[in-house]
């Protein structure tokens, strides 16, 4: 036996030294694992988002809004959700690092697998019925997020250029009815350059309309129909 | 009073195991590994003797304390390699400095494989050739100076290599061939080598 080894079976016996737990070193496994599923899980919701974003964005409008189809493209790319997406990978792809074999995987691999597990996944979300509830869910729970994201309300609400939308609370006459739009202001729609479609336009539908807005009354504003959508 | 036992035939995995019921099992550990860490963290560190013991020392109570994260999927020698490299890592570290040098010793089956490898003529003088070695892999990066020490005067494959230092076996290849065309530029300028 060496001197330095029976030193340190000496100290080991003085101090008490004990092996650490085997369990310990499972939950540290686990947990490492469990935060990487946890960061795909994350990033997996941030595609679903973007999916949802530039599915739902509407690219008819564009032109009314004097906007070039590559100004209204870049619009519509969810930036914030690109970060979130980006920085999840990359926490992913550290947190793996950290796992027993993690090493073993080259880099640009495992960021791709980590980019790839989360886009797949949040395709398989958005598939099973990602909606516009569960978006505003998330704008609820970060205020800022609504500051940063494509709004297709505030989009519509541009009586100037010829957009208008709301809900359909009373229907006048054959060319005529009253809607509420998305910032509780009332206005009289007079349909000029269509016909009304009865399956559409029905009480508390909520329509998107291209037209043009006219003098102010007082029993509310006024906006001539060319066009009408189903929101 | 120590036991003395014949551990001739036992493997390291199986001493790790007996080490965990039993701690006097662990000396036989330390003794198949004491000189090997001791001439490594000389080769890629520099440093001295007691520097070298108290990395050692600590090293060897860390991988006591960790017996059961080893995973026996893995060789015994690279994880404790592993936990020696990065002890070596933090007492540079504490005490603020980088490797000092290549400090090898004689070890005439490296210089023959890396001179096999960058095809140097047999002809020129040991002594010299060692020198120029010595010189040249004090001067690589202390990245590549892990490789090349890894590769040619520890003897690890890529593999093991890859364990040891936690980096992918591609990049162990690449840092492997960037060490080699330093050490052969080097060799040119010491015209040990002919273009």
């Amino acid at each position: 036996m060496t001197e330095l080894s029976e030193k340190i079976i000496k100290e080991i016996e003085e101090r008490k030294i004990c092996p650490t737990p085997r369990w310990c070193f499972s939950v540290r496994d686990y947990g490492l694992f469990a935060l990487f599923i946890a960061l795909i899980i994350v990033g997996a919701l941030a595609v679903a988002t973007m999916i949802f974003m530039i599915v739902d964005y509407d690219w008819s409008v564009y032109r009314y809004l004097n906007q070039s189809q590559l100004e209204s493209a870049l619009l519509a790319l969810p930036y914030l959700w690109l970060i979130v997406l980006g920085i999840f990978a990359y926490f992913a792809y550290s947190g793996f690092r950290r796992t027993k074999t993690g090493y073993r995987l080259e880099t640009p691999l495992l960021i791709l697998i980590s980019i790839a597990s989360s886009t797949l996944l949040g395709a398989v979300i958005y598939s099973r019925g990602f909606d516009s509830e569960l978006h505003e869910f998330i704008a609820r729970q970060a205020p800022v997020y609504h500051y940063l994201k494509y709004d297709r309300e505030d989009e519509w609400n541009n009586p100037d250029k010829g957009l208008l939308a709301g809900q359909i609370i009373t229907i006048d006459s054959s060319n005529e009815f009253r809607i509420i739009d998305f910032h509780g202001k009332s206005w009289v729609v007079l349909i000029r350059g269509c016909c009304l479609d009865k399956h559409l336009i029905q009480e508390n539908i909520r329509i998107r309309i291209i037209g043009e807005r006219t003098m102010i009354y007082e029993n509310g504003d006024r906006f001539f129909a060319d066009e009408i959508f189903p929101w | 009073m120590p036991m003395i036992l014949d551990t001739t035939n036992k493997s390291d995995e199986e001493l790790v195991v007996l080490a965990l019921k039993e701690k006097d099992y662990y000396r036989y550990l330390m003794n198949r590994y004491e000189d090997k860490l001791k001439r490594y963290i000389k080769r890629i560190a520099g440093i001295g003797q007691d520097d070298g013991d108290d990395i050692i020392q600590n090293a060897f109570i860390k991988v006591y304390i960790k017996l059961n994260d080893f995973d026996s999927s893995f060789k015994f020698s690279s994880w404790i390699y592993r936990i020696t490299r990065n002890e070596t890592i933090d007492h540079l570290r504490r005490l603020r400095t980088r490797p000092i040098s290549y400090s090898g010793e004689d070890n005439d089956e490296a210089i023959n494989d890396i001179r096999a490898e960058l095809d140097i003529d047999g002809d020129i003088d040991r002594k010299y050739l060692k020198e120029i070695f010595e010189k040249v892999i004090s001067r690589l990066d202390e990245k590549y100076r892990e490789v090349i020490v890894l590769k040619y005067f520890e003897e690890k494959d890529y593999r093991e290599i890859s364990d040891i230092l936690q980096k992918p076996m591609g990049t162990i290849a690449i840092l492997l061939k960037r060490a080699k065309e330093q050490i052969r530029k080097e060799a040119l300028l010491n015209k040990i080598l002919t273009a």
